[in-house]
């Protein structure tokens, strides 16, 4: 292992630039850190030169730790963007300057700076001063004069950054030569794709100063695990389906649900990758034996004639209501469109304006389920934490992410507030990567209800005492309809989940509640036990149902791999309920709380207040939609 | 690590170097005002006398100012827009100013309008008195702060370049409207930067003004001038007054100045 | 260059009485005194001119201005260069009220520099009772002129290299780090060839204002002749003492020298520009 990362971090001021990132890197590899400028990889890149010390974590170099090591001290070679070559030495003593720090005698010097100079192209340059070359000679001797002391490592920052595009492959080409040739480890920062495909033995996409995934290059352009690096990488069409009975819904079409795709619950959403050039268009139906998964029709409308390729934008019929996710769809666009590429075959041969063609694709990948996120509404800074702590254990269990809100109404309190959010973030950020804290000035109901909106979250956790009004009840209710999302609230902190209970109602549509208390459940790793009430026991019809429903929601949290039980209880719904959740072996309630407009049998906030109040127990209050 | 002990020994250096060279001086006239006691300092200021040479050193000091933000801004103008034959020794020659020792700017100014010079004697024929007199104050402060708006705004003018007036221009807008509301205001931070260190500058000049406008009390005595009276005649306290005066004014010419640093890179 | 010709061929008039408002106004302002002084100086007889520059007195005052020049200008060479240093390189609170306190001298008036040193070193000033004690005359003395024509220049050399090192210095730095240099050889081989051109012109211009400082070291001295009296004193004590042509003599000799610093800066800043 020539590079070992661990668990790097800096801050700069308020902004963490390098979050939490390990890394491994093989001898005589060409890693390249692919990200969007500010996402932190140049700051990793000289932490490892030693340009900068991590606010923790370590470097190791050929098992040596360099930690805290000068820069000087660690041999390793350096290309910066602009090169900063020493303008007032000839290229000759730029490429000797390592060497004679180095005490190696002037012959030997020039011997070696000969050799380098040869390797990168610019022989007889050498008595050349850098403002007499062109940018692409000025890169190079960069490299040369990087190599020249035989570095343990070399590092470059946008090498080809600062260069005409024309240039940018043949130098690239002459890159990669030499350091196979010479063999030594390279890390490389870029943003553009395109230079990471070509150069990198594997790319590792960085985003925020994380590091979102590694992997080769072509490992990472069809098969990545996240949406981020599915949309940084390559163009691409993201859609949302549903599991349904093992197979993937898109609208009116299914697929297969792949053997290697990742585990995903009954019923949850599944984001469906396929790249441009894997659809075929075909002005016939797709037979069952051609290998080809038909996505139904679709109409060409927009057409680029590329040369080689065209590129197509197609809307399709059958794919009607599907989320896209990428390409973005824009506002009140009712139908689903996607992107095609299709190798031009001839004149009159390809896909032409307007035409309606079947569509299918060669192969798509399903992405890996997102974690819970959860939003996390912090009150004022005298609040209850419970609730934050709760939602902050949570999302470590369940590696999912973090948002805390907070809504202050002065700028004392801003700066107040920010303060602890930035102390809360310090503590966690190692234990949750994906935690976000924001602070705004503004009306409390309101702009919780925009945040809400402003994103997709799974989860709303709120203070009880939410609107600073003493009877919960209402605020709650209120949140409910409002957000439609599931509220967690919480009294007495608590450290994480081991057995939910989750109170179901038979017969209500949708489920909602088994399915939020369920995938809780799966990333929390907890056991799960669903609870039914049956009023009237003499009733056969109802019975059954209930009986029947208890047993679907058990198959569908066994099916997720959750130990699950189920229980039965007779009598008054919200005694029965209360006295179960007494028991003291669980300790989180799921509530699947109806909207008004529902049957209503029982009033769920008030089960939810008095469970928090009188159990100090974490109650889920989920909203059952009715149609 | 060593660098950060070698840092740290770089910094002290520099805190003491500033420390014993600027901030310990300031303090110490700070003190010794102050132990004069605040009255006596404000009686100090308020001599006929003193507030005589303030009032002549700030009306000089403004009528320099606006005649330098005028010629200077059309110097560099014509420096930057214009070819003329001579143009670059002309260029070379604007920073002469600098270079020449004030003393020898007042003796020069004195050859040239003293008594017994030609001009001295046509200006006195029309009843103008040159030396000893403000219009020489002028003159001395004009001369010692001739380059400062010229050199200011020079590089912006160069930087903007004509195709902010060319498209003034194709949008049918006059020589003088452009003029107006296209380069004027691109300049104006430059400008008022060139300004403002003209006026500082004025404020404390001292060499060239003794020479010129010599010593006399209620006429041509500016503070600089009569702060040095004050100590040549073994009077400190008296002195005491104006410098601090001249001292928050300094202060307050470096705060304009920053902010105008600052408004530079809006524009 | 910037010159473009349809623009200037559209109304010739304006622009030509522009040109000659801005000549015209530049060669009575600056020209025509500097030529009174040279028409003088040509018009008295040379055996004169000599013998008013060569009295011990005007002898011992162009040596002291020298010294003081050449002890002022090597102390804040190097001070300049490290206050520079620390400004760009090192983060610390307090660094941007620092670069505004360096430039302070500029804003003050040289009498009141003169004066606050006075007040600071003077036989009962803080420092000044301090060093006495030790047998240092500061005020009315060399040391005093140093110091005040150091005030004075303070500026200068740092604030002509902090831009440049911003520029060039601190990657180049960090490079030469990467491939081992040590402190010293970065700084040598580094960092000085780096700044180079903002140094000499820092040094330049401090040259020129330390050779004409008269206000402050007026103050300072007490102007006693053949010790405490630099070049610029000795002008102004001749011409207050109506001995002209010593004073004229001497101010043509220090003119000289300063135009010819101004043609060196020029020189540096042409050739800078073109690098």
């Amino acid at each position: 292992m020539s590079i070992v990362i661990n668990n790097l971090r800096k801050q700069f001021g308020h902004a963490l630039v390098v979050n939490n990132v390990s890394l491994e890197i093989q001898e005589g590899e060409l890693f390249v850190l692919l990200g969007a400028s500010g996402s932190g990889k140049s700051t990793i890149l000289r932490i490892i030169a030693g340009l900068l010390e991590p606010d923790s974590g370590s470097v190791t170099i050929n098992g040596v730790d360099m930690t805290h090591v000068d820069a000087r001290k660690r041999n390793v070679g350096m290309v910066f963007q602009n090169y900063s070559l020493f303008g007032h030495l000839t290229v000759f003593e730029n490429v000797e300057f390592g060497l004679q720090v180095r005490k190696l005698p002037k012959a030997q010097r020039r011997n070696r700076s000969k050799e380098l100079l040869e390797a990168v192209g610019l022989t007889g340059l050498g008595h050349r001063y850098p403002a007499q070359l062109s940018g692409g000679q000025q890169q190079r001797v960069a490299v040369a004069r990087a190599l020249a002391y035989n570095p343990r490592v070399l590092l470059m920052d946008e090498p080809f950054g600062a260069l005409d595009v024309k240039i940018r492959g043949t130098l690239r080409q002459n890159l990669q030569e030499i350091q196979r040739r010479l063999n030594v480890t390279t890390i490389l920062v870029t943003h553009d794709q395109e230079e990471a495909f070509e150069l990198a033995d594997r790319i590792g996409v960085i985003e925020r100063g994380q590091l979102i995934e590694i992997g080769p290059p072509d490992v990472l352009y069809h098969h990545p695990k996240t949406e981020i690096v599915a949309t940084f990488i390559g163009g691409g069409n993201i859609l949302v389906g549903r599991e349904e009975e093992g197979r993937i819904r898109l609208g009116k079409v299914f697929l297969p649900m792949p053997d290697q795709a990742p585990l995903h619950a009954q019923g949850s959403p599944v984001r469906v990758l396929f790249r441009p050039e894997t659809v075929v268009l075909s002005r016939e139906a797709f037979s069952n034996a051609s290998g080809i998964y038909p996505l139904g029709q679709g109409r060409v409308l927009k057409r680029i004639f590329n040369g080689p390729v065209q590129r197509l934008v197609l809307e399709m019929e059958e794919l009607a209501g599907v989320r896209p996710l990428k390409p973005v769809p824009r506002y009140g666009q009712p139908r689903t469109r996607i992107e095609v590429v299709e190798t031009t075959t001839g004149l009159h041969h390809g896909a032409r304006f307007d035409e309606t063609l079947w569509v299918g694709v060669r192969d798509y990948h399903i992405l890996e389920p997102s974690g819970i996120k959860f939003l996390v509404y912090t009150g004022s800074p005298e609040r209850n934490p419970a609730a934050q702590e709760l939602a902050l254990h949570l999302g470590q269990l369940t590696r999912g992410a973090v948002t805390l809100f907070s809504v202050v109404s002065n700028d004392m309190e801003m700066s107040e507030v920010q303060a602890e959010m930035e102390r809360i973030q310090n503590v966690w950020q190692e234990r949750i990567p994906l935690l976000t804290t924001e602070v705004v000035k503004g009306e409390r109901h309101e702009q919780v209800y925009l945040k809400t909106q402003s994103g997709i979250y799974d989860i709303l956790v709120a203070d009880p005492k939410f609107t600073g009004q003493h009877e919960m009840k209402p605020a709650l209710q209120n949140l409910l309809e409002e957000t439609l999302l599931p509220v967690l609230t919480v009294s007495q902190s608590q450290k994480g989940i081991l057995h939910i209970l989750i109170c179901t109602a038979a017969g209500e549509p949708g489920k909602s509640d088994v399915q939020v208390g369920g995938r809780l459940a799966m990333r929390a790793h907890a056991k799960a036990t669903v609870f039914s009430v049956l009023t009237s026991p003499d009733d056969q019809v109802e019975t059954r149902r209930v009986e029947q429903h208890l047993e679907q929601a058990r198959q569908s949290l066994t099916g997720l791999g959750i130990a699950c039980d189920t229980r039965l209880g007779l009598g008054e719904p919200m005694a029965e309920i209360f006295n179960q959740a007494a028991k003291p072996a669980y300790d989180l309630v799921v509530l699947g709380a109806p909207l008004p407009q529902a049957p209503q049998r029982i009033h769920w906030p008030d089960v939810a207040q008095r469970i928090t109040r009188e159990l100090n127990k974490p109650v889920l209050l989920v909203p059952m939609m009715t149609t | 690590m060593s660098e950060r002990w070698s840092d740290f020994i770089q910094r002290s250096l520099m805190f003491f170097y500033l420390g014993l060279l600027i901030l310990l001086p300031i303090v110490a006239i700070t003190v010794a005002s102050l132990e004069q006691g605040i009255a006596s300092l404000w009686g100090n200021i308020t001599t006929p006398q003193a507030l005589y040479a303030l009032r002549l050193t700030i009306t000089t000091a403004i009528i320099m100012v606006v005649l330098n933000v005028v010629m200077g801004t059309l110097t560099a103008f014509v420096l930057v827009r214009y070819n003329f034959p001579g143009k670059n020794v002309m260029n070379a020659l604007i920073d002469l100013p600098f270079a020449i020792p004030t003393v020898v700017t007042g003796i020069m100014l004195v050859i040239l309008y003293g008594p017994n010079s030609v001009l001295g004697t046509m200006f006195s024929g029309w009843g103008i008195e040159v030396i000893f007199a403000k219009p020489g104050i002028i003159l001395a402060l004009l001369f010692v702060s001739y380059p400062f708006v010229v050199r200011a705004v020079q590089p912006v003018l160069q930087d903007l370049g004509p195709d902010m007036e060319n498209a003034a221009r194709t949008l049918g807008a006059g020589k003088l409207r452009i003029f107006f509301q296209v380069t004027l205001p691109a300049l104006l931070p430059a400008i008022l930067t060139g300004a403002a260190l003209s006026f500082s500058r004025a404020m404390g000049e001292f060499g060239s003004i003794v020479v010129v406008a010599g010593n006399i009390p209620l006429k041509s005595q500016v503070a600089a001038v009569y702060i040095y009276g004050e100590l040549e005649s073994n009077n400190p306290q008296g002195a005491l007054g104006l410098s601090v005066v001249l001292l928050i004014i300094s202060f307050l010419v470096l705060l304009v100045l920053n902010f105008l640093q600052r408004r530079k890179w809006q524009v | 260059m910037m010159m473009n010709n349809t623009y200037t061929k559209s109304i010739p008039i304006g622009r030509w009485s522009l040109i000659a408002i801005t000549i015209i106004w530049f060669l009575l302002l600056i020209l025509v005194p500097v030529g009174g002084l040279i028409q003088k100086l040509l018009a008295s007889p040379v055996a004169e001119t000599l013998q008013g520059l060569t009295t011990k007195a005007a002898v011992n005052a162009f040596l002291l201005t020298i010294k003081v020049t050449v002890i002022t200008i090597l102390i804040n060479t190097v001070m300049g260069v490290l206050m520079a240093r620390v400004l760009v390189k090192q983060n610390f609170k307090g660094r941007l009220l620092i670069e505004g306190l360096i430039d302070l001298p500029f804003a003050i008036s040289p009498v009141v520099a003169g004066f606050m040193i006075v007040i600071l070193f003077g036989p009962y000033g803080w420092l000044g009772g301090w060093l006495e004690g030790m047998g240092v005359k500061v005020v009315y003395s060399v040391p005093g002129i140093i110091l005040a024509t150091i005030f004075v220049t303070l500026p200068f050399v740092a604030k002509e290299v902090i831009p440049v090192y911003r520029q060039f210095g601190q990657q180049s730095e960090e490079t030469a780090q990467v491939m081992g240099a040590s402190q010293w050889q970065t700084f040598w081989w580094i960092t000085l060839p780096s700044i180079k051109w903002g140094v000499i012109y820092g040094v330049t211009l401090a040259l020129a204002r330390s050779l004409g400082e008269f206000g402050a070291v007026l103050v300072v001295s007490g102007n006693i002749i053949g010790q405490t009296q630099t070049a610029t004193l000795y002008i102004h004590q001749q011409f207050t003492d109506f001995d002209y042509s010593g004073a004229y003599a001497a101010s043509l000799v220090i003119a000289m020298v300063a135009f010819t610093i101004l043609i060196v800066i020029q020189t540096i800043t042409n050739r800078h520009r073109e690098a």
